[in-house]
């Protein structure tokens, strides 16, 4: 069985994301934060990580430069809605959006999702990843 | 297969655009770079997580055009249209900023700015406004455009509310007497009211009218037809 990590602040995203994620027949490992997500990759292999980009603390992208660089295997996926400061709800078309999920993919992130997303989405993009 | 409809902004004036990017957060910076490098006529030659950084890039690279938000590693976006007026007069600053406020809009575009563009518009509408205000225009994005005529329409609402308040029988005939040129003392007798009464209806119905002095009062009746012509001329002693 293959093994994910989530690592999304919000609560609600985290969730959502594990129960489509065990529905693909995954197991499912969640964190708030890029500095637990770390802790728990060193005590775990993961074939697949799920990041949100704008989070407190170390970013999204900042998180996938150190996992290019410690764990070169791992498949990423990074998902963003532009941002959770000051405003919410970007929209997939927002520049922050594209400008953050373009950093991510310059750093090395296998794909990016701009939230609010299908689960038809998530999934049709994941199956390639964890095979 | 269908083409995506061209949102490449026409920046093919004479030579590339030389754009400037000055945001605290590193992951727009690198995000914004990557995506406008890749527009034709654009070239970004530099991001700045502050002002002194951002002017020191600008007075190497002399930029056309700067993308900035409104505030900066604790300073302002003034301060680094101050500050680009002495190294690169020519730079035209576009504002691409959260805050979506009218007095925040005023300011920038007061100090200077070309273009106010919130963070969650289209990355459409930044190639736009790259464009018209590389072209020597100014641009608002249409959820800043709408934010003023919002708070512009409130404005004018409230005024106008405050315009048709209706005004009391008592405070007609107080007008109608200041329209006749009599003194607040002079009503308080002629309504056998106190003058401390007749300065609260004055006040009142000034207030409710939107009217600012006794001229205007004076003006307002004989336009409203509560004074005769031939009782115009003040207090007969």
């Amino acid at each position: 069985m293959k093994h994910v990590l989530v690592i999304d602040d919000e609560p609600f995203v985290r969730d959502a994301l594990k129960r489509v994620l065990e529905e693909e027949d995954t197991q499912v490992d969640v964190a708030a934060d890029a500095e637990t997500a770390l802790l728990q990759l060193y005590r775990q292999a993961y074939d697949l990580v799920i990041l949100d980009i704008i989070m407190p603390g170390m970013d999204g992208v900042e998180l996938i430069r150190r996992l290019r660089g410690e764990f070169p295997a791992v498949r990423i996926v990074a998902i963003s809605g532009g941002g959770n400061f000051e405003l919410s709800g970007y929209g997939p078309e927002a520049v922050t959006t594209r400008a953050y999920l373009t950093a991510a993919t310059a750093v090395g992130a296998d794909a990016v999702l701009a939230k609010p997303f299908e689960t038809a989405e998530l999934e049709a993009l994941i199956r390639p990843l964890l095979q | 297969m269908n083409a995506a409809p061209a949102a490449v902004p026409d920046l093919t004036l004479p030579g590339n655009q030389r754009v400037l990017l000055v945001d605290e957060r590193a992951v727009l910076r690198d995000g914004l770079r990557v995506s406008l490098s890749s527009e034709a006529g654009i070239d970004v030659v530099g991001a700045a997580r502050s002002v002194p950084e951002a002017l020191r890039i600008a007075a190497q690279t002399k930029p056309h055009l700067v993308v900035s938000d409104l505030q900066v590693g604790g300073q302002s976006v003034a301060d680094l249209m101050s500050g680009l007026g002495k190294v690169c007069g020519s730079a035209r600053v576009l504002v691409l900023t959260s805050q979506a406020g009218e007095p925040q809009m005023r300011l920038a575009m007061l100090a200077g700015a070309r273009a106010y563009l919130l963070k969650d518009d289209g990355y459409a509408e930044l190639l736009e406004a790259l464009r018209v205000v590389g072209a020597g225009r100014h641009f608002f994005s249409d959820s800043a455009e709408s934010t003023i005529l919002d708070q512009y329409a409130e404005r004018v609402a409230a005024r106008y509310a405050v315009a048709a308040a209706p005004i009391t029988p008592r405070e007609r005939e107080v007008l109608a007497r200041i329209g006749q040129g009599q003194t607040n003392k002079g009503i308080a007798k002629a309504l056998h009211l106190s003058v401390k009464t007749v300065e609260k209806h004055r006040s009142n119905l000034m207030r409710k009218l939107g009217l600012h002095n006794t001229a205007a009062v004076t003006v307002y009746a004989i336009r409203q037809g509560l004074v005769n012509q031939d009782e115009i001329g003040g207090e007969q002693a």
